[in-house]
């Protein structure tokens, strides 16, 4: 396993693309981070100046709220994973080297599993910089620090980690059988923002929940904040079960499916 | 000898189009062994199965009598088609994947750079070597790990005078050192120059097989018939220079040596009082065979 872990690393890490993918990916995620709670208080008290009643701010920074606030926003920018995932999976096509590998001595396990160990080294680097930033800010802004803040609700962090595994099973899936990168992210962008709506709005009741993007979605859901307690709306404040059960079905569906690819191509 | 590889009824099918057929080899230690036919003939698809990067329809193969079991691949050095390797990578880094994927030390990359003459350049990213460059760092990684087998196919494909003459010389050392090596080529006079066994196929059918010096030689065969038989064979046995004297539908076919011909041996059995009713010049010769298939591919 480490092996293989090596080789995809020196795969990624020798790709100069990947490096400004990785970096432009931190500056974003940082600064809407950093930004968020000013630009959220910012809104809320211009549209407040005409309202009788004063609307607290918000503070999605304190802990233990912030893993579940952090993670809720870090989560819409998992499609630079994808695209850092989609390359890095195309190029061995482009480039042949899917094939020189098997050459090389590679078995066809070992080509796949390789490829899922760069889908988790992904999610776990986009992981540990949310970790980061989450405890910066949190440490900065919550006013009695224990280890119960700490600990409360950072199941939120292994929530997003699966989050964002399981998105990229789904790019992994797209990138495995269509070879092009342009083509796959545009293909994953399609599904998400086009295709899968209006399957879900076809769909009668809820069944639209079960759908890949929803399911992954709706792993971590929108936080609830003080501004909308005043309207009496509640959200889901907890990692439903359900919610990992479904998305679990589809990554296993779509690792295995390329599964059986690696297993069967003619390269 | 030690078998490399054996391969047992080997099929594959593209569609209606078979493009192996059959197949049955085997390739002993020390063999520089090459698999020549016209595009399209199924040396690749072979060479691709037992590498197994193309899944047989049935049949099956062994490599090295399966004494190394799931590790045998790491025993095979193997470039087939084009060298290919991550072009944004530099040589160096492009072996350092090869080595981790074969479990070598990177000690031993050095080795293969100095042995293919590009230590040198082995800092410089892949996509600026030229192509005779590429096709001996494809040489390089595939020696990685000391393999007992190298596989190339087409090793000189598109290559100026200069780089053929680098990859078969490079080829006859590597052999040298004790690998055995499987060549694929539609170049006869390729295999003829670098190999010592051949097999030849056409459409996914295996045409002949065996040492080169045997198959691939000119022979030149003389079907010739007697009143007197007994006489007329013992005569020709007296002769030296004839290679071989078979006996076939009350005909007499005698293998001649090059410096003979049909004129000659019927000068010297007059000479002998022995009269032919019937002379024949066969020229049994597989380059010639070989020859009309490859014209029928072009026309």
């Amino acid at each position: 396993m480490f092996r293989l872990l090596q080789i995809e690393l020196i795969k990624a890490l020798k790709f100069k693309a990947i490096w400004w993918l990785g970096l432009v990916y931190f500056a974003v995620m940082a600064s809407i981070l950093f930004g968020v709670e000013a630009f959220i208080n910012k809104v809320v008290s211009d549209a407040g100046n005409n309202l009788p009643i004063s609307i607290p701010s918000v503070s999605l920074y304190s802990l233990p709220d912030a893993w579940h606030n952090l993670t809720y926003l870090a989560s819409f920018l998992k499609i630079f994973l994808a695209v850092i995932s989609i390359i890095l999976v195309t190029n061995e096509f482009n480039y042949k080297t899917v094939k020189q590998q098997i050459l090389n001595g590679l078995s066809r396990q070992e080509s796949f599993w390789s490829k899922v160990l760069l889908q988790l080294m992904i999610a776990l680097f986009s992981t540990a910089i949310i970790a980061v930033l989450v405890l910066i800010l949190g440490v900065l802004h919550t006013e009695e620090l224990s280890l119960g803040v700490f600990l409360t609700k950072s199941s939120f962090l292994f929530a997003y980690f699966f989050e964002i595994f399981s998105y990229l099973s789904l790019a992994f899936l797209i990138a495995t059988l269509v070879h092009r990168s342009g083509f796959a992210i545009g293909l994953l962008l399609l599904y998400g923002f086009v295709v899968e709506p209006i399957i879900s709005y076809k769909l009668p009741l809820d069944y639209g929940d079960y759908l890949p993007i929803s399911a992954i979605g709706n792993i971590i859901q929108l936080p609830n904040s003080q501004l909308m307690k005043i309207f009496g709306i509640e959200f889901q404040e907890y990692i439903a079960l359900n919610d990992l059960l479904i998305t679990s079905a589809w990554t296993i569906l779509f690792y295995a499916i390329v599964y059986v690819y690696y297993q069967k191509k003619d390269f | 000898m030690e078998i490399i590889l054996q391969t047992k009824k080997l099929n594959k099918q593209y569609g209606s189009i078979k493009a192996v057929n059959d197949l049955d080899f085997t390739i002993r230690k020390g063999e520089i062994f090459g698999i020549l036919g016209p595009n399209g003939s199924g040396k690749t698809t072979t060479l691709g199965m037992a590498l197994g990067v193309t899944l047989p329809q049935s049949g099956s193969f062994e490599w090295f009598e399966g004494k190394y079991g799931k590790n045998s691949r790491t025993k095979v050095g193997a470039i087939l088609e084009s060298p290919i390797f991550y072009p944004y990578m530099s040589a160096l880094d492009n072996l350092k994947i090869v080595a981790k994927i074969k479990k070598q030390n990177y000690s031993d990359i050095d080795r293969v750079l100095k042995h293919v003459e590009l230590y040198d350049r082995r800092k410089s990213p892949f996509k600026t070597f030229s192509l005779g460059m590429k096709q001996r760092l494809a040489i390089a990684a595939a020696l990685i790990g000391n393999p007992e087998a190298l596989i190339l196919d087409e090793p000189t494909n598109g290559l100026d005078p200069q780089g053929i003459a680098d990859i078969r010389e490079l080829v006859l050392r590597t052999a040298a050192e004790g690998v055995t090596i499987i060549l694929a080529s539609h170049l006869l006079d390729e295999v003829q120059k670098v190999c010592s066994h051949v097999m030849i196929l056409n459409k996914g059918n295996r045409l002949a097989i065996g040492k080169v010096d045997e198959i691939l030689q000119e022979k030149n065969i003389l079907e010739i018939k007697s009143e007197n038989m007994t006489d007329l064979k013992n005569t020709i046995s007296t002769f030296d220079d004839i290679r071989s004297i078979k006996e076939e539908d009350e005909k007499l076919l005698i293998e001649l040596s090059p410096e003979l011909s049909a004129d000659i041996i019927n000068k010297r059995l007059m000479k002998k009082g022995i009269s032919l009713s019937h002379l024949f010049m066969k020229e049994k010769s597989l380059e010639k065979f070989f020859l009309e298939i490859l014209k029928k591919e072009n026309v």
